[in-house]
Protein backbone atom coordinates (compact mmCIF):
# COMPACT_ATOMS: atom_id res chain seq x y z
CA UNK A 1 0.00 0.00 0.00
CA UNK A 2 1.84 2.94 -1.76
CA UNK A 3 1.32 6.52 0.07
CA UNK A 4 3.11 9.65 -1.41
CA UNK A 5 2.49 13.02 0.46
CA UNK A 6 3.46 16.33 -0.69
CA UNK A 7 2.74 18.88 1.91
CA UNK A 8 -1.19 18.51 2.02
CA UNK A 9 -1.35 16.31 -0.95
CA UNK A 10 -1.75 13.01 -1.12
CA UNK A 11 -0.25 12.47 -4.77
CA UNK A 12 -0.78 8.93 -3.97
CA UNK A 13 -3.02 7.28 -1.84
CA UNK A 14 -2.39 3.72 -0.94
CA UNK A 15 -1.88 2.00 -4.34
CA UNK A 16 -1.15 -2.07 -4.11
CA UNK A 17 0.17 -2.95 -7.26
CA UNK A 18 1.14 -6.51 -8.65
CA UNK A 19 3.88 -6.59 -11.79
CA UNK A 20 4.82 -10.13 -13.25
CA UNK A 21 6.90 -11.20 -15.90
CA UNK A 22 5.00 -11.60 -18.75
CA UNK A 23 2.46 -9.23 -18.43
CA UNK A 24 2.01 -5.83 -19.47
CA UNK A 25 0.80 -3.86 -16.60
CA UNK A 26 -1.16 -0.09 -17.78
CA UNK A 27 -1.25 2.03 -15.42
CA UNK A 28 -3.97 5.00 -16.60
CA UNK A 29 -5.42 8.19 -15.26
CA UNK A 30 -5.74 11.68 -16.30
CA UNK A 31 -2.91 14.26 -15.70
CA UNK A 32 -2.07 14.63 -12.07
CA UNK A 33 -3.54 11.55 -10.92
CA UNK A 34 -0.02 10.39 -9.82
CA UNK A 35 1.36 7.93 -12.21
CA UNK A 36 4.57 9.36 -12.47
CA UNK A 37 4.94 9.78 -8.64
CA UNK A 38 4.15 5.94 -8.63
CA UNK A 39 7.06 5.09 -10.98
CA UNK A 40 9.06 7.64 -9.16
CA UNK A 41 8.62 5.57 -6.00
CA UNK A 42 9.14 2.49 -7.47
CA UNK A 43 12.51 3.29 -8.83
CA UNK A 44 13.50 5.10 -5.99
CA UNK A 45 13.81 8.75 -7.62
CA UNK A 46 11.59 9.61 -4.55
CA UNK A 47 10.95 7.75 -1.33
CA UNK A 48 7.52 6.40 -0.47
CA UNK A 49 5.76 8.38 2.95
CA UNK A 50 4.18 5.07 3.97
CA UNK A 51 4.20 1.57 2.68
CA UNK A 52 6.76 -0.95 0.63
CA UNK A 53 7.84 -2.27 -2.35
CA UNK A 54 8.92 -5.90 -2.84
CA UNK A 55 11.47 -6.79 -6.05
CA UNK A 56 11.70 -10.79 -6.40
CA UNK A 57 15.52 -11.86 -6.50
CA UNK A 58 15.51 -15.50 -7.67
CA UNK A 59 12.95 -16.93 -5.37
CA UNK A 60 12.90 -15.06 -2.61
CA UNK A 61 10.61 -11.12 -2.50
CA UNK A 62 13.08 -8.52 -0.95
CA UNK A 63 11.74 -5.47 0.35
CA UNK A 64 13.50 -2.87 -1.34
CA UNK A 65 11.66 0.00 0.33
CA UNK A 66 14.62 2.01 1.73
CA UNK A 67 17.04 1.08 -0.96
CA UNK A 68 18.31 4.39 -3.27
CA UNK A 69 17.63 4.51 -6.89
CA UNK A 70 20.68 3.47 -7.89
CA UNK A 71 20.97 0.32 -6.34
CA UNK A 72 17.00 -0.77 -7.00
CA UNK A 73 18.30 -0.05 -11.00
CA UNK A 74 21.51 -2.72 -10.47
CA UNK A 75 18.79 -4.91 -9.07
CA UNK A 76 16.96 -4.74 -12.12
CA UNK A 77 14.14 -1.85 -12.14
CA UNK A 78 14.49 0.13 -14.64
CA UNK A 79 12.92 3.18 -15.98
CA UNK A 80 12.30 5.89 -18.63
CA UNK A 81 11.20 9.04 -18.44
CA UNK A 82 8.39 10.71 -19.53
CA UNK A 83 10.11 14.16 -20.77
CA UNK A 84 13.48 12.87 -22.52
CA UNK A 85 16.42 12.67 -20.07
CA UNK A 86 18.82 11.90 -21.93
CA UNK A 87 22.52 13.05 -22.74
CA UNK A 88 22.09 15.32 -25.79
CA UNK A 89 25.74 16.27 -26.08
CA UNK A 90 26.81 12.74 -26.66
CA UNK A 91 26.48 10.36 -29.70
CA UNK A 92 23.13 7.62 -29.55
CA UNK A 93 25.82 4.79 -29.12
CA UNK A 94 27.44 6.73 -26.31
CA UNK A 95 24.19 6.86 -24.72
CA UNK A 96 23.04 3.52 -24.50
CA UNK A 97 26.49 2.16 -23.79
CA UNK A 98 27.02 4.47 -20.63
CA UNK A 99 23.82 3.33 -19.26
CA UNK A 100 25.14 -0.43 -20.00
CA UNK A 101 28.28 0.52 -18.22
CA UNK A 102 26.21 0.74 -15.23
CA UNK A 103 26.18 -3.09 -15.33
CA UNK A 104 29.68 -3.67 -15.24
CA UNK A 105 30.97 -0.07 -13.62
CA UNK A 106 34.40 -1.26 -12.40
CA UNK A 107 35.56 2.58 -12.34
CA UNK A 108 38.80 1.47 -10.36
CA UNK A 109 40.52 -0.02 -14.31
CA UNK A 110 41.13 4.07 -14.97
CA UNK A 111 43.52 2.70 -17.28
CA UNK A 112 41.18 0.78 -20.04
CA UNK A 113 38.75 2.79 -22.32
CA UNK A 114 35.73 2.89 -21.51
CA UNK A 115 34.60 1.99 -25.01
CA UNK A 116 36.55 -1.22 -24.67
CA UNK A 117 34.51 -3.43 -22.16
CA UNK A 118 32.80 -6.00 -23.98
CA UNK A 119 30.12 -6.52 -21.99
CA UNK A 120 28.81 -2.62 -21.85
CA UNK A 121 29.50 -3.08 -25.96
CA UNK A 122 27.50 -6.25 -26.62
CA UNK A 123 24.37 -4.67 -24.18
CA UNK A 124 24.71 -1.71 -26.16
CA UNK A 125 24.34 -3.42 -29.43
CA UNK A 126 21.36 -5.15 -28.66
CA UNK A 127 19.67 -2.75 -26.88
CA UNK A 128 20.71 0.00 -30.46
CA UNK A 129 19.18 -3.18 -32.17
CA UNK A 130 16.11 -4.27 -30.52
CA UNK A 131 14.75 -0.33 -30.68
CA UNK A 132 15.98 0.33 -34.25
CA UNK A 133 18.51 3.30 -33.88
CA UNK A 134 20.97 1.57 -35.96
CA UNK A 135 20.82 4.16 -38.53
CA UNK A 136 21.68 6.90 -35.79
CA UNK A 137 24.89 5.46 -33.66
CA UNK A 138 26.91 7.99 -34.50
CA UNK A 139 24.37 10.65 -34.11
CA UNK A 140 24.64 13.29 -31.28
CA UNK A 141 21.77 12.43 -29.03
CA UNK A 142 20.55 16.18 -29.09
CA UNK A 143 19.54 16.12 -32.87
CA UNK A 144 17.63 13.55 -32.87
CA UNK A 145 13.74 14.15 -34.11
CA UNK A 146 11.75 13.59 -30.64
CA UNK A 147 10.25 10.08 -31.61
CA UNK A 148 13.83 8.75 -31.83
CA UNK A 149 14.91 10.25 -28.91
CA UNK A 150 11.45 8.46 -27.39
CA UNK A 151 13.49 5.55 -28.82
CA UNK A 152 16.88 6.13 -27.13
CA UNK A 153 15.12 6.31 -23.35
CA UNK A 154 13.73 2.67 -23.85
CA UNK A 155 16.89 2.07 -25.36
CA UNK A 156 19.31 3.21 -22.89
CA UNK A 157 16.58 1.46 -20.18
CA UNK A 158 17.17 -1.75 -21.82
CA UNK A 159 20.33 -1.56 -21.75
CA UNK A 160 20.86 -1.75 -18.26
CA UNK A 161 19.30 -5.07 -18.36
CA UNK A 162 16.50 -4.53 -16.12
CA UNK A 163 13.80 -7.53 -15.04
CA UNK A 164 11.21 -4.55 -14.36
CA UNK A 165 10.55 -2.26 -17.49
CA UNK A 166 9.04 0.92 -15.82
CA UNK A 167 8.01 3.07 -18.36
CA UNK A 168 6.81 6.36 -18.41
CA UNK A 169 4.59 7.38 -21.58
CA UNK A 170 7.36 5.60 -24.23
CA UNK A 171 4.37 6.96 -26.92
CA UNK A 172 4.14 10.37 -26.53
CA UNK A 173 4.60 12.56 -29.49
CA UNK A 174 5.53 9.67 -31.69
CA UNK A 175 4.28 9.46 -35.19
CA UNK A 176 1.70 6.36 -35.84
CA UNK A 177 4.74 3.87 -37.08
CA UNK A 178 7.25 4.74 -34.83
CA UNK A 179 4.00 3.99 -31.85
CA UNK A 180 3.65 0.91 -33.80
CA UNK A 181 7.53 -0.27 -33.74
CA UNK A 182 7.44 0.58 -30.09
CA UNK A 183 4.29 -2.07 -29.37
CA UNK A 184 5.87 -4.65 -31.13
CA UNK A 185 8.61 -3.76 -29.30
CA UNK A 186 7.06 -4.11 -25.71
CA UNK A 187 5.46 -6.93 -27.15
CA UNK A 188 8.82 -8.71 -28.04
CA UNK A 189 10.35 -7.82 -24.35
CA UNK A 190 7.42 -9.28 -22.35
CA UNK A 191 7.76 -12.59 -22.00
CA UNK A 192 11.06 -12.01 -20.48
CA UNK A 193 10.25 -8.60 -18.59
CA UNK A 194 7.68 -7.13 -15.96
CA UNK A 195 6.18 -4.22 -17.67
CA UNK A 196 4.34 -1.13 -16.21
CA UNK A 197 3.34 0.93 -19.04
CA UNK A 198 1.94 4.51 -18.21
CA UNK A 199 0.33 5.31 -21.87
CA UNK A 200 -2.21 7.98 -22.75
CA UNK A 201 -3.12 6.51 -25.78
CA UNK A 202 -6.03 4.52 -25.05
CA UNK A 203 -5.94 2.50 -28.47
CA UNK A 204 -2.57 1.67 -27.94
CA UNK A 205 -3.39 0.35 -24.39
CA UNK A 206 -6.54 -1.45 -24.49
CA UNK A 207 -4.72 -3.29 -27.26
CA UNK A 208 -1.48 -4.68 -25.43
CA UNK A 209 -1.93 -4.16 -21.89
CA UNK A 210 -2.69 -7.79 -20.31
CA UNK A 211 -3.78 -5.95 -17.21
CA UNK A 212 -5.13 -2.61 -16.52
CA UNK A 213 -4.72 -0.36 -13.40
CA UNK A 214 -7.00 3.39 -13.39
CA UNK A 215 -5.80 6.28 -10.96
CA UNK A 216 -7.82 8.85 -10.12
CA UNK A 217 -6.61 11.88 -7.93
CA UNK A 218 -4.19 9.35 -6.22
CA UNK A 219 -5.89 6.22 -6.05
CA UNK A 220 -6.23 3.22 -7.66
CA UNK A 221 -9.79 2.98 -8.29
CA UNK A 222 -9.80 -0.46 -10.52
CA UNK A 223 -7.46 -3.12 -11.64
CA UNK A 224 -8.71 -5.61 -13.79
CA UNK A 225 -8.47 -6.96 -17.48
CA UNK A 226 -8.53 -4.80 -20.37
CA UNK A 227 -12.49 -6.15 -21.14
CA UNK A 228 -13.32 -5.77 -17.56
CA UNK A 229 -12.14 -2.04 -17.05
CA UNK A 230 -13.51 -1.34 -20.30
CA UNK A 231 -17.33 -2.41 -18.86
CA UNK A 232 -16.48 -0.75 -15.52
CA UNK A 233 -18.96 2.09 -14.81
CA UNK A 234 -16.69 4.03 -12.15
CA UNK A 235 -13.82 3.89 -15.24
CA UNK A 236 -16.24 5.37 -17.55
CA UNK A 237 -17.33 8.11 -15.43
CA UNK A 238 -13.91 9.00 -14.47
CA UNK A 239 -11.60 9.02 -17.15
CA UNK A 240 -12.74 6.71 -20.04
CA UNK A 241 -15.76 8.94 -21.03
CA UNK A 242 -16.77 8.11 -24.56
CA UNK A 243 -13.93 6.94 -25.63
CA UNK A 244 -14.86 3.17 -24.50
CA UNK B 1 48.86 11.52 -34.91
CA UNK B 2 46.16 14.81 -35.23
CA UNK B 3 46.93 18.64 -35.04
CA UNK B 4 46.86 18.81 -30.97
CA UNK B 5 48.74 16.07 -30.54
CA UNK B 6 50.97 17.61 -32.77
CA UNK B 7 51.05 20.98 -31.08
CA UNK B 8 51.62 19.23 -27.66
CA UNK B 9 54.63 17.21 -29.00
CA UNK B 10 55.97 20.81 -30.27
CA UNK B 11 54.89 22.66 -27.36
CA UNK B 12 56.24 20.00 -25.20
CA UNK B 13 59.73 19.96 -27.12
CA UNK B 14 59.89 23.91 -26.21
CA UNK B 15 59.55 23.59 -22.94
CA UNK B 16 62.15 20.47 -22.32
CA UNK B 17 64.29 22.85 -24.50
CA UNK B 18 63.77 25.85 -22.91
CA UNK B 19 66.65 25.63 -19.78
CA UNK B 20 69.19 25.97 -23.03
CA UNK B 21 67.88 28.82 -24.79
CA UNK B 22 65.69 31.22 -22.13
CA UNK B 23 67.00 33.54 -19.44
CA UNK B 24 66.97 32.70 -15.36
CA UNK B 25 63.75 35.39 -15.54
CA UNK B 26 61.91 32.91 -18.00
CA UNK B 27 63.23 29.75 -16.72
CA UNK B 28 61.40 30.88 -13.19
CA UNK B 29 58.23 32.39 -15.00
CA UNK B 30 57.95 28.93 -16.85
CA UNK B 31 58.44 27.12 -13.44
CA UNK B 32 55.79 28.98 -12.26
CA UNK B 33 53.07 28.52 -15.12
CA UNK B 34 53.71 25.43 -14.97
CA UNK B 35 52.95 24.46 -11.32
CA UNK B 36 49.82 26.64 -11.73
CA UNK B 37 48.47 24.78 -14.96
CA UNK B 38 48.76 21.37 -12.64
CA UNK B 39 46.86 23.23 -10.15
CA UNK B 40 44.16 24.46 -13.19
CA UNK B 41 44.41 20.87 -14.47
CA UNK B 42 43.44 19.65 -11.11
CA UNK B 43 40.54 21.58 -10.88
CA UNK B 44 39.05 21.11 -14.36
CA UNK B 45 38.73 17.24 -13.05
CA UNK B 46 35.42 19.09 -11.55
CA UNK B 47 34.46 21.56 -13.26
CA UNK B 48 35.16 21.03 -16.71
CA UNK B 49 34.20 17.45 -16.74
CA UNK B 50 32.32 16.79 -13.41
CA UNK B 51 30.47 19.99 -13.55
CA UNK B 52 31.24 20.85 -9.95
CA UNK B 53 32.17 23.62 -9.61
CA UNK B 54 34.35 24.54 -6.46
CA UNK B 55 35.32 27.88 -5.05
CA UNK B 56 37.18 26.64 -2.47
CA UNK B 57 40.24 25.04 -4.68
CA UNK B 58 42.99 27.13 -3.14
CA UNK B 59 42.48 25.07 0.45
CA UNK B 60 44.34 21.99 -1.07
CA UNK B 61 47.50 23.97 -2.55
CA UNK B 62 47.81 26.05 0.24
CA UNK B 63 47.55 22.65 2.83
CA UNK B 64 50.03 20.92 0.27
CA UNK B 65 52.36 23.67 -0.13
CA UNK B 66 52.00 23.68 4.30
CA UNK B 67 52.26 19.97 4.51
CA UNK B 68 55.87 20.34 2.76
CA UNK B 69 57.21 23.40 5.02
CA UNK B 70 56.01 22.28 8.42
CA UNK B 71 57.71 18.24 7.67
CA UNK B 72 60.79 19.90 6.65
CA UNK B 73 63.83 19.37 9.18
CA UNK B 74 64.84 22.77 10.13
CA UNK B 75 68.34 22.75 8.85
CA UNK B 76 68.52 20.19 5.91
CA UNK B 77 66.63 18.71 3.45
CA UNK B 78 63.96 17.23 3.93
CA UNK B 79 62.99 13.86 1.69
CA UNK B 80 61.51 14.34 -1.61
CA UNK B 81 59.23 11.59 -2.17
CA UNK B 82 57.73 11.48 1.23
CA UNK B 83 57.07 15.42 1.45
CA UNK B 84 55.38 14.84 -1.84
CA UNK B 85 53.35 12.28 -0.69
CA UNK B 86 52.99 14.11 2.53
CA UNK B 87 51.25 16.59 0.53
CA UNK B 88 49.08 14.66 -1.59
CA UNK B 89 47.29 12.73 1.38
CA UNK B 90 47.10 15.53 3.78
CA UNK B 91 45.12 17.50 0.86
CA UNK B 92 43.49 14.84 -0.34
CA UNK B 93 42.15 13.75 3.29
CA UNK B 94 40.86 17.46 3.61
CA UNK B 95 39.18 16.49 0.41
CA UNK B 96 37.81 13.89 1.70
CA UNK B 97 36.12 15.43 4.73
CA UNK B 98 35.22 18.47 2.43
CA UNK B 99 33.96 16.16 0.01
CA UNK B 100 31.40 14.06 2.26
CA UNK B 101 29.86 17.14 3.18
CA UNK B 102 29.83 19.32 0.62
CA UNK B 103 28.80 17.09 -2.00
CA UNK B 104 25.29 16.34 -0.69
CA UNK B 105 24.61 19.97 -1.94
CA UNK B 106 24.16 21.38 -5.69
CA UNK B 107 25.09 24.26 -7.36
CA UNK B 108 25.09 27.38 -6.04
CA UNK B 109 25.01 25.62 -2.78
CA UNK B 110 27.95 23.52 -3.37
CA UNK B 111 29.60 26.68 -4.30
CA UNK B 112 29.26 28.57 -0.66
CA UNK B 113 29.97 25.11 1.08
CA UNK B 114 33.41 24.78 -0.94
CA UNK B 115 33.97 28.75 0.06
CA UNK B 116 33.33 28.26 3.56
CA UNK B 117 35.31 24.98 4.37
CA UNK B 118 37.91 26.93 1.88
CA UNK B 119 38.11 29.54 4.74
CA UNK B 120 38.06 27.72 7.71
CA UNK B 121 41.45 26.36 6.47
CA UNK B 122 42.65 29.89 6.05
CA UNK B 123 41.84 30.94 9.18
CA UNK B 124 43.24 27.92 10.98
CA UNK B 125 46.84 29.21 9.12
CA UNK B 126 46.13 32.98 9.49
CA UNK B 127 45.08 32.68 13.16
CA UNK B 128 47.13 30.27 15.09
CA UNK B 129 50.49 29.93 15.29
CA UNK B 130 50.66 26.57 13.65
CA UNK B 131 52.49 27.75 10.59
CA UNK B 132 53.79 31.08 11.73
CA UNK B 133 50.22 33.34 11.50
CA UNK B 134 49.58 35.94 8.72
CA UNK B 135 52.97 36.01 8.13
CA UNK B 136 53.56 32.48 7.48
CA UNK B 137 57.16 30.50 7.19
CA UNK B 138 60.04 30.02 5.19
CA UNK B 139 61.37 26.49 3.95
CA UNK B 140 64.61 26.66 4.97
CA UNK B 141 66.41 23.91 2.50
CA UNK B 142 64.53 23.00 -0.15
CA UNK B 143 63.59 19.05 -0.62
CA UNK B 144 65.89 16.35 -1.98
CA UNK B 145 65.98 12.99 -2.84
CA UNK B 146 69.13 10.94 -2.48
CA UNK B 147 69.52 7.90 -2.74
CA UNK B 148 72.43 5.32 -4.08
CA UNK B 149 73.03 6.60 -8.02
CA UNK B 150 70.43 9.42 -7.72
CA UNK B 151 70.80 12.80 -6.44
CA UNK B 152 68.18 14.95 -6.57
CA UNK B 153 68.09 18.73 -4.96
CA UNK B 154 65.26 20.99 -5.45
CA UNK B 155 67.79 23.98 -4.58
CA UNK B 156 68.88 23.59 -8.31
CA UNK B 157 67.07 25.47 -10.53
CA UNK B 158 67.01 23.25 -13.35
CA UNK B 159 66.03 20.02 -11.13
CA UNK B 160 63.19 21.75 -10.16
CA UNK B 161 62.24 22.71 -13.59
CA UNK B 162 62.89 19.76 -15.07
CA UNK B 163 61.00 18.11 -12.21
CA UNK B 164 57.81 20.51 -12.25
CA UNK B 165 57.50 19.56 -16.10
CA UNK B 166 57.60 15.61 -15.87
CA UNK B 167 54.93 15.66 -12.86
CA UNK B 168 53.10 18.03 -15.06
CA UNK B 169 53.42 15.90 -18.05
CA UNK B 170 52.90 13.15 -16.27
CA UNK B 171 49.28 14.92 -14.46
CA UNK B 172 47.88 15.35 -18.42
CA UNK B 173 48.81 12.43 -19.77
CA UNK B 174 47.33 10.35 -16.72
CA UNK B 175 44.34 12.51 -16.33
CA UNK B 176 43.88 12.28 -20.45
CA UNK B 177 43.54 8.35 -19.86
CA UNK B 178 41.17 8.73 -17.18
CA UNK B 179 38.99 10.46 -18.56
CA UNK B 180 38.72 8.00 -21.72
CA UNK B 181 38.51 5.33 -18.62
CA UNK B 182 34.84 4.48 -17.48
CA UNK B 183 35.17 6.87 -14.59
CA UNK B 184 35.75 9.25 -16.63
CA UNK B 185 32.73 8.22 -18.82
CA UNK B 186 31.05 8.53 -16.18
CA UNK B 187 32.49 11.67 -14.97
CA UNK B 188 30.87 13.21 -17.99
CA UNK B 189 27.80 11.74 -17.91
CA UNK B 190 27.05 13.15 -14.17
CA UNK B 191 27.71 16.55 -15.80
CA UNK B 192 25.45 16.26 -18.42
CA UNK B 193 22.73 14.44 -16.63
CA UNK B 194 23.18 13.45 -13.22
CA UNK B 195 19.81 12.26 -12.99
CA UNK B 196 19.52 9.51 -15.42
CA UNK B 197 23.28 8.41 -14.68
CA UNK B 198 21.51 7.58 -11.02
CA UNK B 199 18.24 5.98 -13.01
CA UNK B 200 21.00 3.86 -14.71
CA UNK B 201 22.65 2.66 -11.52
CA UNK B 202 25.72 4.57 -11.11
CA UNK B 203 26.43 5.66 -7.14
CA UNK B 204 26.88 9.00 -8.55
CA UNK B 205 27.54 10.51 -4.88
CA UNK B 206 30.76 8.04 -4.86
CA UNK B 207 32.25 9.12 -7.94
CA UNK B 208 32.23 12.67 -7.32
CA UNK B 209 33.77 12.42 -4.06
CA UNK B 210 36.43 9.93 -5.86
CA UNK B 211 36.81 12.85 -8.41
CA UNK B 212 36.59 15.28 -5.77
CA UNK B 213 39.47 13.60 -3.34
CA UNK B 214 41.67 13.12 -6.43
CA UNK B 215 41.48 17.18 -7.60
CA UNK B 216 42.04 17.74 -4.12
CA UNK B 217 45.09 15.62 -4.09
CA UNK B 218 46.60 16.55 -7.86
CA UNK B 219 46.38 20.11 -6.19
CA UNK B 220 47.98 19.44 -2.89
CA UNK B 221 50.83 18.25 -5.09
CA UNK B 222 50.88 21.41 -7.32
CA UNK B 223 51.37 23.09 -3.44
CA UNK B 224 54.39 20.54 -2.62
CA UNK B 225 55.91 22.30 -5.83
CA UNK B 226 54.92 26.05 -5.21
CA UNK B 227 56.30 25.14 -1.69
CA UNK B 228 59.56 23.99 -3.15
CA UNK B 229 60.07 26.52 -5.24
CA UNK B 230 59.35 29.81 -3.55
CA UNK B 231 60.55 28.03 -0.49
CA UNK B 232 57.73 30.29 1.32
CA UNK B 233 54.31 30.12 2.36
CA UNK B 234 51.70 32.41 3.68
CA UNK B 235 47.49 31.97 4.81
CA UNK B 236 47.26 33.94 0.93
CA UNK B 237 47.74 30.61 -0.61
CA UNK B 238 44.39 29.51 0.77
CA UNK B 239 42.87 32.82 0.12
CA UNK B 240 39.32 32.95 -1.86
CA UNK B 241 40.54 35.34 -4.72
CA UNK B 242 43.09 32.11 -5.33
CA UNK B 243 40.34 30.02 -5.87
CA UNK B 244 38.77 32.60 -7.72
CA UNK B 245 42.00 33.20 -9.86
CA UNK B 246 41.91 29.41 -11.02
CA UNK B 247 38.60 29.21 -11.78
CA UNK B 248 39.27 32.14 -14.02
CA UNK B 249 41.90 30.94 -15.77
CA UNK B 250 39.90 27.81 -16.67
CA UNK B 251 37.18 29.96 -18.20
CA UNK B 252 40.02 31.46 -20.36
CA UNK B 253 41.39 28.33 -21.41
CA UNK B 254 37.98 26.83 -22.10
CA UNK B 255 35.74 24.11 -20.08
CA UNK B 256 35.64 21.47 -22.21
CA UNK B 257 38.96 20.00 -22.40
CA UNK B 258 42.03 19.24 -20.42
CA UNK B 259 44.34 21.74 -22.76
CA UNK B 260 41.73 24.36 -21.79
CA UNK B 261 43.48 24.37 -18.42
CA UNK B 262 46.42 24.03 -19.41
CA UNK B 263 46.44 27.32 -21.86
CA UNK B 264 44.45 29.15 -19.25
CA UNK B 265 46.97 28.94 -16.64
CA UNK B 266 49.36 30.14 -19.20
CA UNK B 267 47.33 32.70 -20.68
CA UNK B 268 46.38 34.26 -17.22
CA UNK B 269 50.09 34.01 -15.49
CA UNK B 270 51.51 35.65 -18.42
CA UNK B 271 48.91 38.42 -18.74
CA UNK B 272 49.24 39.19 -14.83
CA UNK B 273 53.02 39.08 -15.26
CA UNK B 274 52.59 41.28 -18.21
CA UNK B 275 49.84 43.81 -16.48
CA UNK B 276 52.05 44.08 -13.57
CA UNK B 277 55.08 44.94 -15.08
CA UNK B 278 56.13 48.39 -14.27
CA UNK B 279 59.20 48.41 -17.00
CA UNK B 280 56.62 47.68 -19.69
CA UNK B 281 53.28 49.73 -18.97
CA UNK B 282 55.06 51.99 -16.33
CA UNK B 283 52.44 53.57 -13.46
CA UNK B 284 49.59 51.92 -15.23
CA UNK B 285 51.39 48.76 -13.71
CA UNK B 286 50.22 49.69 -10.10
CA UNK B 287 46.91 48.86 -10.89
CA UNK B 288 47.06 45.70 -12.31
CA UNK B 289 44.48 44.13 -11.04
CA UNK B 290 41.89 46.93 -12.52
CA UNK B 291 43.07 46.15 -16.26
CA UNK B 292 43.70 42.53 -15.35
CA UNK B 293 39.78 42.42 -14.87
CA UNK B 294 39.11 43.99 -17.45
CA UNK B 295 40.74 41.85 -19.91
CA UNK B 296 39.17 38.97 -18.64
CA UNK B 297 35.66 40.59 -18.77
CA UNK B 298 36.78 41.31 -22.85
CA UNK B 299 38.30 37.46 -23.54
CA UNK B 300 34.92 36.68 -22.03
CA UNK B 301 33.20 39.01 -24.11
CA UNK B 302 34.72 37.85 -27.51
CA UNK B 303 35.87 34.49 -26.69
CA UNK B 304 32.53 33.33 -24.45
CA UNK B 305 34.29 29.53 -25.35
CA UNK B 306 37.38 29.95 -24.06
CA UNK B 307 40.82 30.04 -25.90
CA UNK B 308 40.47 26.54 -26.84
CA UNK B 309 36.90 27.20 -27.99
CA UNK B 310 38.67 29.36 -31.06
CA UNK B 311 40.35 26.63 -32.49
CA UNK B 312 36.85 24.67 -33.24
CA UNK B 313 35.14 27.10 -35.31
Amino acid sequence: MLTRRFEGLLAVNQANLCFKRNEIHAVIGTNGAGKSTLINMLSGELMASSGSIGLRQGEAMVDVSAWPQYVRARAGLGRSYQRNTIFPEFTVFENIRLCAQAVHPRAWVWWQRATQCPHALQAAEQALHVTGLVQERARMAGTLSHGAKRQLEVAMCLATQPQVLLLDEPLAGMGAQESERMLQLLAALKPSHAILLVEHDMDAVFRIADRISVMVNGEVIASDTPALIRGNPQVRVAYLGDWA
Amino acid sequence: MSKHRLVDALLFAALASLPLWASGYVQDLATKVMILALFALSLQLLVGVTGLVSLGHAAFLGIGAYVTVLFSPANEAGNLLALMLASCVAAGAYALLVGVLSLRTQGVYFIMVTLAFAQMAYFVFHDTQLGGGSDGIYLNVRPALQMPGVMLDLENKLTLYGGVLIVLLTAYLGLGVLLRSRFGAALQGIRVNEQRMRAAGFNTFSYKLAAFVLAGALAGLAGFLLASKDAVVNPELLAWHESGAVLLMLILGGLHSLRGALVGATAFTLLKELLSSEALLGSVAAHWQLTLGLSVIACVVFMPRGIMGLSKT
